[in-house]
């Protein structure tokens, strides 16, 4: 004879397990999204380069090694297609900055 | 005799707080998270640092201060200041000799905001620099008191 009463018990049990896990994946995913977060990603770059070009010196060469998308605009660094962010800098030199291949090259001013 | 549809009602009950609980649990997670990782990387104290820096090489080049270089516009030139976010940041240089001289540039509402509490407060570095002053050809010992305020607060806070 079947055990009605335990076989309820069981399925509850499982689908109880089953939501418990569904939500512990769903706050695991959360958190490594907005921790790797494009937001945070964009603010993070354009300040470091930022700062790098605060710092630069005349005959420097920084490479970018990142996949977010970074450009240059007067004193400003763009980190980011959408809702781009930008950070303003100050350099005294001239900055060019290729933005394909990712590279800024920092050169003294001709007088 | 046991109530059977007391049991089964007992369970609903008990089965709706153990959600109840997981889900408060989750929103206590997101919450801390997103608290945790929306604060922004302020990098204002860095910046001041390499601001100073800069401008203490405009004005005494090899470590000896020339007069002339204590000017506002000069000093914007050379340390690479952008003309169009002098609302973001002020810098005052007092030069203290046998005389004083000072300069300033950027926004002069920032200083009395210096050391006052609040999320929405400019960042200050004031620092003192020992150097010499050429004058008319002699070397005169000079005491330079900077102070660097950097507003920024969309970026930073």
């Amino acid at each position: 004879m079947k055990n009605k009463r335990g076989q309820e018990l069981l399925l509850k049990h499982i689908l109880y397990m089953i939501f418990i896990v569904f939500i512990l994946a769903a706050m695991i995913y959360f958190a490594s999204n907005i921790a790797k977060g494009e937001a945070i990603r964009k603010n993070v770059v354009a300040k470091r380069i930022a700062l790098l070009l605060d710092a630069a010196e005349p005959k420097t060469t920084i490479a970018i090694s990142n996949e977010t998308f970074v450009k240059k605009e007067e004193n400003k660094i763009i980190a980011g297609k959408e809702n781009p962010f930008s950070y303003s800098f100050f350099n005294p030199f001239i900055v060019n900055f290729v933005t394909k291949e990712k590279i800024i090259e920092i050169e003294k001013k001709e007088r | 005799m046991k109530n059977k549809k007391a049991i089964v009602g007992g369970e609903t009950v008990i089965s709706f707080y153990k959600i109840l609980l997981i889900g408060l649990i989750a929103l206590g997670f997101i919450i801390v998270i997103s608290i945790f990782y929306s604060a922004k990387y302020d990098i204002r104290p860095a910046e001041s640092v390499l601001l100073a820096r800069r401008v203490i090489n405009c004005i005494a080049t090899n470590g000896i201060a020339k007069l002339e270089a204590l000017d506002s516009a000069r000093v914007t030139e050379c340390a690479g200041l952008s003309k169009e976010e002098t609302n973001e940041f002020y810098i005052k240089a007092v030069i203290s000799y046998s005389n004083s001289s000072s300069f300033t540039i950027g926004s002069s509402t920032l200083e009395p905001l210096c050391g006052a509490k609040g999320k929405y407060m400019p960042y200050c570095l004031s620092q003192k620099y020992y150097l010499l002053l050429e004058q008319n050809g002699n070397l005169e010992r000079a005491r330079l008191d900077l102070l660097i305020a950097i507003k920024k607060f969309e970026e930073n806070v």
